[in-house]
């Protein structure tokens, strides 16, 4: 067994901010699939307000600059994250392709490193 | 208290510069930040992800799921680990995520049910 | 109403007021503190009102000298100002912002400012607005530990909000005075706010000494005249004399920073009789001190106009050049190497970089004076 991050996608859609009956529907979809597949995911995670809520801390000039916005400005966004345990990486394939959502990455995790 | 998802930032032309002694090096300052914010309740979960080329993307187009190897986005900087603190406002939430010893880091207020 | 001169305005502001507050209080809900809102609130269109007449500047000192209403009135406009320039929000949002919340200015006004659509400016304002309360930025003063970036932050978007509003880029004209009189009273109210800041009254200092000089920057014509050229007779010389007061303030605090830098270098103009007799080796010494705060191409760029009047144009010219790939597409760059170059006699290189200058130029009234310059040198 392997630990998996779900990385959840969205194309800017903002769920919280008047969403239609359709987003409402994959809105509830969602929560299902979090009630079924519960016992495969060992952290629920985080869902994320949208990207116009974020704020990013830039090291490049030296000196640490705060700046409104998310670190990359693009149509998709993760918008939350999801920690699952599953046999290899074609289970974890498998199980991401029953998102309700627009999509997911998936990455794995890697393990605490030793302290020295 | 409300909660904040930090990325942690990655670029992959750091990594390919690193040897296993500047590697060591430059995470173990990580690690001590993580432990003690941990130990002080101030982050509440988080992993180090594998590097962006290793992920697989699953994204719905024209109605069913397509599976590609790679990340959903082309790009220097990507994801290279996330945490999820409990701070009182995006003050503190900065300041954590300015103490962050390794990279460049987004804040990101998370939804509460 | 013993804070505002003419009783007449001052009825038909709290009048204002009181109709501000029945639009806003349903759909904003009570503030905490109803009356201190009225009492803002009626103060700010007493100024409105005020600034169309013309013993404005008068109004406003008296204004200044008294403090705000009674002690049940928490002032909170010290948290305002650091909410509206937090970092989290982007430039453009923290000045609509700052502009709307603390100096009052309607949705309308500021897209005049800044040569925008109202629905620009008001989207813009929504936007800002939910990002403070969906990721929680707090309404406060920022603690001892963190107030030094978070003054910087405040103190940048007054510079550029004077900056917008003194040498306006763009169509609406050479210089739209309100917007750096703006400017200089939100620095004047968070000089107040925090009188033992330094850096906040060089800012104060700087924009007073400009504002100084506002008078003596056009001619007749309504021409732009260079400071070199100005009329000095035509600068408000008492202002001048109780901006060095502000100067000695901050001088003895022995925190210098780059606005008191910036400062010193205009009072040092300021002071001077003429172009010829200003104290160069003082002010090249502030550009000296300035860049080991951040050594910019700009910054040396005005460093050589002073180098230029202690050593001569070739050395002047010399640095001017060194700056060429980062300042090639900046018009002051050209127009200060046509100085120079006329300066040294080299008449047809100096005719070239004010034409590049001018295809550079986007300010309508330097425009006009790059344009004029060229065409008398060319009979």
């Amino acid at each position: 067994m392997s630990k998996y991050a779900f990385l959840f996608i969205d194309p800017g859609v903002d769920y919280q901010t008047n969403p239609t009956p359709e987003q409402q529907k994959v809105y509830a979809d969602i929560f299902k699939w979090f009630e079924v597949n519960g016992p495969k995911i060992v952290d629920a995670g985080a869902e994320l307000q949208p990207t116009r809520t974020a704020t990013t801390i830039r090291k490049n000039t030296g000196k640490l600059t705060v700046i409104d916005g998310p670190f990359i400005e693009s149509k998709e966004s993760v918008g939350g994250v999801s920690i699952v345990e599953l046999p290899d990486r074609a289970a974890a394939i498998a199980l991401a392709k029953t998102w309700p959502g627009y999509g997911i990455e998936i990455r794995e995790i890697v393990p605490p490193r030793p302290r020295q | 208290m409300p909660r904040y998802m930090l990325t942690f930032i990655s670029h992959d032309d750091w990594w390919e510069k690193q040897t296993e002694e500047s590697l060591k090096t430059a995470l173990a300052p990580l690690m001590s930040w993580w432990d003690e914010l941990v130990q002080n309740g101030v982050v509440k979960s988080g992993e180090e992800l594998a590097p962006q080329r290793t992920a697989t993307t699953v994204r719905r187009v024209n109605g069913s799921m397509k599976v590609t190897d790679g990340p959903f986005i082309e790009s220097k900087e990507s994801v290279g680990g996330y945490a999820i603190i409990d701070v009182p406002d995006l003050d503190k939430a900065i300041a954590v995520a300015k103490s962050w010893p390794g990279g460049d880091v987004e804040v990101r207020p998370v939804v509460e049910h | 109403m013993r804070s505002l001169g003419d009783f007449d305005v001052a009825e038909e502001a709290v009048q204002d007021s009181l109709v501000a507050a029945l639009e806003h209080w349903p759909r904003d809900g009570i503030p905490a503190n109803p009356g201190a809102w009225l009492m803002t609130t009626a103060r700010r269109k007493g100024i409105d009102r005020l600034r169309r007449e013309t013993r404005y500047r008068e109004k406003v000192a008296q204004l200044e000298e008294t403090p705000m209403a009674t002690s049940s009135m928490p002032d909170e406009r010290l948290e305002l100002i650091f909410t509206c320039c937090h970092p989290a929000l982007a430039r453009e949002a923290q000045l609509a912002l700052t502009l709307r919340s603390v100096a009052g200015l309607t949705t309308a006004e500021i897209a005049r400012a800044f040569l925008q659509s109202e629905a620009t400016i008001a989207q813009r304002l929504v936007r800002a607005k939910r990002k403070i309360v969906d990721a929680k930025i707090p309404f406060r003063v920022p603690e001892g530990h963190e107030l030094p970036d978070r003054v910087s932050e405040v103190l940048a978007v007054l510079y550029l909000m004077f900056n917008e509003g003194y040498l306006a880029t763009g169509a609406r004209g050479a210089m739209d005075r309100d917007l750096a009189s703006e400017a200089e009273w939100l620095t004047s109210l968070l000089a107040r706010l925090m009188p033992d800041e330094p850096e906040v009254l060089g800012l104060l200092a700087l924009m007073r000494f400009n504002l100084a000089r506002a008078d003596a920057r056009f001619d007749a014509d309504g021409e732009l005249v260079l400071l070199r050229d100005q009329d000095r007779a035509k600068w408000d010389r008492p202002k001048i004399d109780e901006t060095f007061l502000l100067v000695g303030r901050f001088v003895r605090m022995r925190s210098p920073g780059v606005y008191q830098l910036q400062a010193l270098i205009a009072g040092a103009h300021a002071d001077a009789k003429s172009w010829e007799t200003t104290r160069w080796p003082e002010i090249l010494r502030s550009y000296d001190s300035l860049l080991m705060y951040g050594d910019t191409p700009v910054v040396r760029l005005n460093r050589a106009i002073a180098l230029w009047h202690v050593y001569g144009p070739t050395a002047a010219l010399a640095d001017v050049d060194a700056l060429a790939a980062e300042l090639s597409g900046y018009h002051l760059f050209h127009a200060t190497r046509a100085e120079l170059l006329r300066a040294l006699g080299r008449a047809a290189d100096a005719r070239a970089a004010d034409e590049r200058a001018l295809e550079l130029t986007e300010n309508p009234a330097e425009r006009a004076l790059l344009a004029r310059r060229l065409a008398r040198r060319s009979r």
